[in-house]
């Protein structure tokens, strides 16, 4: 086996040590014995008695597990999305909310913390939805004469980005202190407040975005060509580069929808893993970035719950640990790995 | 004689004894063999084995309330902003802080003091959550959160069932009731054409040249409380916080002006920001009836906040909206005795 597939397929396995790893970290201390006793309890459904406090099954299985589960699934979307707009944007500096995704999803959330308060759900649905009427904003405008231009759904992502911030500091101008601080810690980013209902809700629709975009990840490298040369080697440039765009979006809307916005992850990791790897090849750039993506947010907020009794918010953790390691992998590579 | 005696004197019991009960179910406390049952304030009943030993409590005023009530020894973790509170015992802000309403809590490190109880707020952030996730620990959450002066007192009986000090809560929230009854009582006998009109801002909040106006908040109503008229009541009534422009205020043209601040520092600013044409061309600046007050608890002087301090800044504020009618009100001597009641842990 050549050393980049040993590599490869190394980065591939991390997220299975990150995970239990992850769920070894906490406040509160439960040595590691007892956690990996606690999982092989409820995954083997041994009925014996546990030797160990009944809370912690509730810290490990209840609070611990379903976060952990939400940083990998969450880190994947932000990482996949990223890889695969910079591919079909053929931009190296557009990340997962250049479509006005997070500008769209916070306005929904800023509009259920403002005037829905206490209606469960409603600032994650109101978050998803908007952030799906962001994408579409922007690719209705984008698109003339039954063509989507890459230009003009950058220039349609700024615009409505602009305009959807606009609309979102209105609320903010208008709301009261205590929903305005709501307002301004979920935009910070968070998964403190987790559990199995959120997990559920959201984990099936990234995991279909992420299938889309893996089985389109060959159309990716074609359509990071161009649309002429894409066109010529056979590919349905409008409605390929729609589908990997509704993936996206689909992946992106449901985390932020739950977690907030978390930045730069979409970013950093997809160019970490080109440059790791010397290549930009999507048909290992999206798996490897998924994979890296979930280690990285696990990282982050293992970091975020146990540096501190109280919560760290984890955008602040992955942008202060993400921009020194990626200003370091460009010194080192110089962004060969994109060209 | 004797039976009429007898009577009586059970008549006398009977009548205590309902309306014992009733308080107790009014307060929405019981305390049978079983242990606590408390109704909170979003409603909710609560079931506690017994009163509570160990306590995590995430807002400031709670947690004075409780410090106020003799309980600071059961408090084992806070909430992020307590430690800024200078009501607050050293003791108490040296616990283990687990978070806050806003950016969430760290659930594992509540479950790590092991407590028997949290009391927070509800209805905003991610209380809902926060709650949901606790509960599902195992752990007893109390919610509770103030609109008015009666949702004060009221807190402090719950807080006080629940850490075993109703009979210290109860004495505290008859004292604040009686001194906020007798006030608005003497505030309503005073004639309409007597009443200034007042407006109550902050100039601080934005730093954007727009002022903050309390309309339909607690303070916006303790100027209506105490015998003033809230300008902002007029177009914004059913609003909350109104950010308005000078042009505004110039059309108020207030008869007084309360400022509003958490420092001495920014009251400063504020009031030194006023010093413009555009702010002396308000009678209130002209004639001096600007007044700083401080809210919250970042300073000794503070009196304004959701907490039993909550009626010195009702009388505080009287003397400066009604002096003729309050005169006879010394607000510095009530806060001396309620400080001397129930806050002595500060002189320690």
């Amino acid at each position: 086996m050549s050393k980049k597939k040993l590599l490869v397929s190394a980065l591939l396995l991390l997220p299975l040590p990150v995970l239990v790893a992850s769920l070894f970290v906490g406040i509160y201390s439960i040595d590691p014995l007892t956690v990996l006793g606690i999982l092989a309890k409820r995954l083997f459904g041994s009925s014996s008695t546990a030797p160990w406090p009944e809370v912690y099954e509730t810290i490990v299985f209840n609070i611990r597990m379903p976060r952990v589960l939400l940083a990998l699934v969450g880190g994947l979307a932000l990482s996949v999305s990223g890889a695969s707009l910079q591919g079909i944007f053929r931009n190296p500096l557009v990340d997962t909310y250049i479509l006005g995704v997070s500008a769209g999803a916070g306005l929904g959330a800023a509009l259920g913390i403002a005037y829905f308060p206490g209606v469960p759900g409603s600032v994650q649905a109101l978050s998803f939805a908007m952030g799906f009427a962001a994408f579409f904003t922007t690719y209705t405008v984008a698109k003339s004469k039954g063509e989507t231009p890459v230009i003009s759904l950058v220039l349609a992502g700024v615009i409505v980005t602009a305009l959807f911030s606009a609309l979102l500091s209105i609320i903010k101008f208008f709301t009261e202190s205590e929903k305005l601080a709501g307002v301004v810690y979920w935009m910070m980013g968070s998964l403190a407040v987790t559990g199995w209902g959120p997990l559920s809700q959201i984990a099936p629709l990234i995991l279909a975005g992420f299938v889309v975009v893996f089985l389109m990840r060959w159309r990716i490298n074609v359509l990071s060509m161009g649309d002429e040369e894409a066109r010529a080697l056979g590919v349905n440039v409008e409605r390929d580069r729609f589908v990997v765009l509704l993936a996206s979006t689909l992946m992106v809307s449901a985390f932020v929808s739950v977690a907030g916005i978390i930045g730069w992850i979409g970013l950093v990791v997809p160019h970490t893993v080109r440059m790791l790897l010397g290549t930009p090849d999507n048909r290992v750039v999206v798996p490897v970035s998924a994979s890296l993506g979930a280690v990285f947010l696990m990282v982050a907020d293992d970091l975020a719950r146990s540096v501190a009794s109280f919560e760290l918010p984890v955008g602040v953790i992955t942008t202060l640990v993400g921009a020194p390691f990626f200003l370091y992998l460009l010194k080192l590579r110089g962004g060969s790995a994109w060209k | 004689m004797k039976n009429s005696t007898k009577a009586l004197s059970l008549a006398v019991i009977a009548i205590i004894a309902v309306s014992s009960v009733g308080i107790l179910l009014a307060g929405g406390y019981l305390n049978g063999g079983s242990g606590v049952k408390i109704v909170d304030m979003s409603g909710r009943a609560v079931q506690l084995n017994s009163t509570a030993n160990r306590v995590v409590i995430l807002e400031s005023y709670w947690t004075e309330i409780a410090c106020a009530l003799g309980a600071q020894d059961k408090i084992v973790g806070i909430g992020t902003y307590v430690t800024s509170s200078v009501f607050i015992p050293d003791s108490v802000k040296n616990k283990t802080v687990v978070g806050n309403v806003f950016s969430g809590v760290n659930i594992e490190t509540v479950l790590s003091l092991k407590p028997d109880l949290v009391i927070m707020d509800y209805g905003y952030g991610k209380a809902e959550d926060i709650v949901r996730s606790l509960e599902g620990a195992g752990v007893p959450v109390i919610t509770l959160f103030a609109k008015n002066f009666a949702d004060i007192s009221n807190a402090t009986i719950i807080i006080g069932q629940a850490l075993g000090k109703a009979e210290r809560a109860q004495s505290l929230a008859s004292y604040i009731n009686g001194l906020h009854s007798q006030l608005i009582s003497n505030a309503s006998r005073i004639p309409s054409q007597e009443r200034p009109r007042v407006l109550i801002c902050n100039l601080d909040v934005w730093k954007d040249g727009l002022i903050y106006t309390y309309s339909n908040t607690s303070w916006g109503n303790v100027v209506v409380d105490v015998g003033g008229i809230n300008v902002a009541h007029g177009g914004f009534g059913d609003k909350s916080w109104v950010k308005v422009n000078m042009e505004q205020v110039l059309l108020w043209d207030p008869d007084i002006i309360v400022i509003v601040g958490r420092t001495q520092s920014v009251l400063s600013s504020q009031i030194s920001s006023m010093n413009d044409t555009n702010w002396l061309s308000l009678r209130a600046v002209r004639e001096g009836k600007v007044y700083p007050v401080l809210t919250g608890s970042y300073d000794l002087n503070s009196h304004l906040d959701w907490t039993p301090r909550m009626v010195v800044g009702e009388l505080q504020l009287a003397a400066l909206i009604q002096p003729d009618h309050f005169a006879s009100v010394n607000w510095a001597s009530v806060r001396d005795q309620l400080m001397g009641g129930y806050y002595g842990y500060l002189k320690s």
